[in-house]
């Protein structure tokens, strides 16, 4: 079964003899490279574009792919490129209009709860300002951050995964977290 | 309001234990030393706190995310978009009809260029036979022509009459004393001559039976050219097979006439 192998016997065999291996690789990591990608765009439909757009960049690179560097780290350095790539294709678009951030604000769709109109109002201005927080954050510190609320990575995987020491990895999440925090305090919403 | 403290830090150099402590990764020995270091550290106590506020609104974006599906991933050069996750590892032994394919499958690049190849070939055929089709007809046509100024119709006629050969110079006066029996034809050669004015000479059949007379329409003399009975057997054959007109038929009183054959040399010659 394509199941029981490993990201790396995947790709070698997607090389050799059966391309439709790379379905096995796609079936395992579209959840999560989705959601490195929402968590790095915060939009849902650039998200989907830069993880589509991940998974193909992949397959057409899939002989450059070398055996020392793990899939998973490999795809995740494609997906932050794409979405790199995706972010200042939209700058770019919206040079003209009004700051990025704040034009992307108004375009979140913000699920509806069953919350009070009031309490709703305030989760979903809490909910801008991390975004905000999080888009101000720089790209490495951002990717942390996103692996491992959106992805549910653990630190040992983070740290396989950007091929990074773990004592790294938690000490990029402890300054990202701490960013987070004086950004939010500056503002003048309050959070109870 | 949040804490306003904003002079947390990780001087007191626990600052991975207090990651590790808020996503719950430290193992039971790390926990309890830390909740010890936590009790003497107002700082560390601090970024707990903060900290907890900061991922309680990436929890409800995560919420959000948690309610999205994930996109279809479609990747164009995969047959199968929607990728079977049960499909076994290929150990068994395939046959060397599905390697041949495989082969093809790996690189599109096959496809074309044995397609091109394929196309290149029937061209090459096409044209071969239209060739060689062509060259036989040639071949035919050449023979035929070769054949046909010694194709005679008049040796059938040459065993059916026996008259002789009269020439007619182009103004329609005979070159011999008309025959008195083939007199009475004399104004329809003349006739004739006049509605062939390109001729040189009109050729009139009283041939014997066993000699062929032709004359050469340039020089406009009379040469005779005599050819065994064999040749007249065959060219009689392929007077038969190519239906000559058959003077056979001629009732008796049309034999004794004059026949011209000028028309006949005519097609011979431009043949």
């Amino acid at each position: 079964m394509l199941t029981n192998l490993t990201d790396e016997q995947l790709v070698e065999m997607a090389i050799t003899e059966n391309p439709d291996a790379f379905g096995e690789i796609v079936t395992r990591w579209e959840r999560k490279i989705f959601a490195l990608c929402f968590g790095m765009l915060s939009r849902e439909d650039e998200a989907k574009d830069a993880a589509q757009e991940t998974f193909i960049s992949a397959y057409r690179n899939l002989k450059n792919f070398r055996g020392d560097a793990k899939v998973s780290s490999w795809l995740h350095r494609i997906a932050v490129n794409q979405c790199l790539t995706i972010k200042r294709r939209a700058k770019t678009r919206s040079e003209s209009f009004l700051d990025d951030e704040e034009n992307s604000e108004d375009k979140v769709f913000v699920a509806p709860s069953r919350l009070s109109p009031a309490r709703t109002t305030e989760q979903s201005e809490r909910l801008v300002l991390v975004r905000q927080a999080m888009s101000s954050l720089p790209v490495d510190l951002r990717q942390v951050v996103v692996m491992k609320e959106f992805e549910d990575m653990t630190f040992q995987q983070i740290s396989e995964t950007l091929d990074l020491p773990l004592s790294t990895v938690k000490s990029r999440l402890y300054t990202a977290l701490k960013q987070m925090r004086m950004k939010l305090e500056r503002t003048p919403l309050e959070i109870v | 309001m949040l804490n306003n403290n904003n002079n947390h830090n990780s001087s007191c150099g626990f600052a991975g234990q207090v990651v590790a402590y808020l996503y719950d990764e430290a193992n039971a020995r790390e926990r309890n030393e830390f909740e010890t270091h936590l009790i003497n550290c107002p700082d560390c106590t601090d970024e707990i706190a903060g900290f907890g506020v900061v991922r309680s609104p990436i929890g409800d974006w995560r919420k959000e995310f948690s309610a999205l599906e994930t996109p279809v991933i479609e990747i164009p050069y995969l047959k199968q978009p929607n990728f079977n996750t049960n499909q076994t590892v290929s150990t068994a032994k395939r046959s060397r009809l599905a390697d041949f394919r495989s082969l093809f499958s790996l690189s599109p690049m096959w496809k074309s260029a044995s397609a091109a190849f394929a196309a290149l070939a029937v061209c090459v055929g096409i044209a071969l036979i239209v060739f060689v089709f062509s060259g036989s007809k040639e071949l035919a046509v050449n023979n035929n022509l070769q054949i046909e100024p010694t194709f005679s119709p008049s040796n059938k006629i040459e065993n059916k009459v026996s008259e002789k050969v009269e020439v007619v110079s182009p103004n329609g006066l005979p070159d011999t004393a008309p025959n008195p029996e083939t007199a009475n034809s004399q104004p329809n050669t003349s006739k004739q001559n006049t509605r062939n004015p390109q001729e040189n000479s009109v050729v009139k059949i009283a041939n014997n039976a066993s000699k062929q007379k032709t004359i050469s329409p340039k020089s406009n003399k009379l040469t005779v050219r005599n050819e065994t009975n064999t040749n007249n057997e065959t060219k009689t054959a392929n007077t038969q097979k190519r239906q000559a007109p058959k003077l056979s038929d001629l009732s008796e009183e049309e034999d004794k006439k004059s026949l011209r054959l000028a028309d006949l040399f005519e097609d011979i010659g431009t043949e």
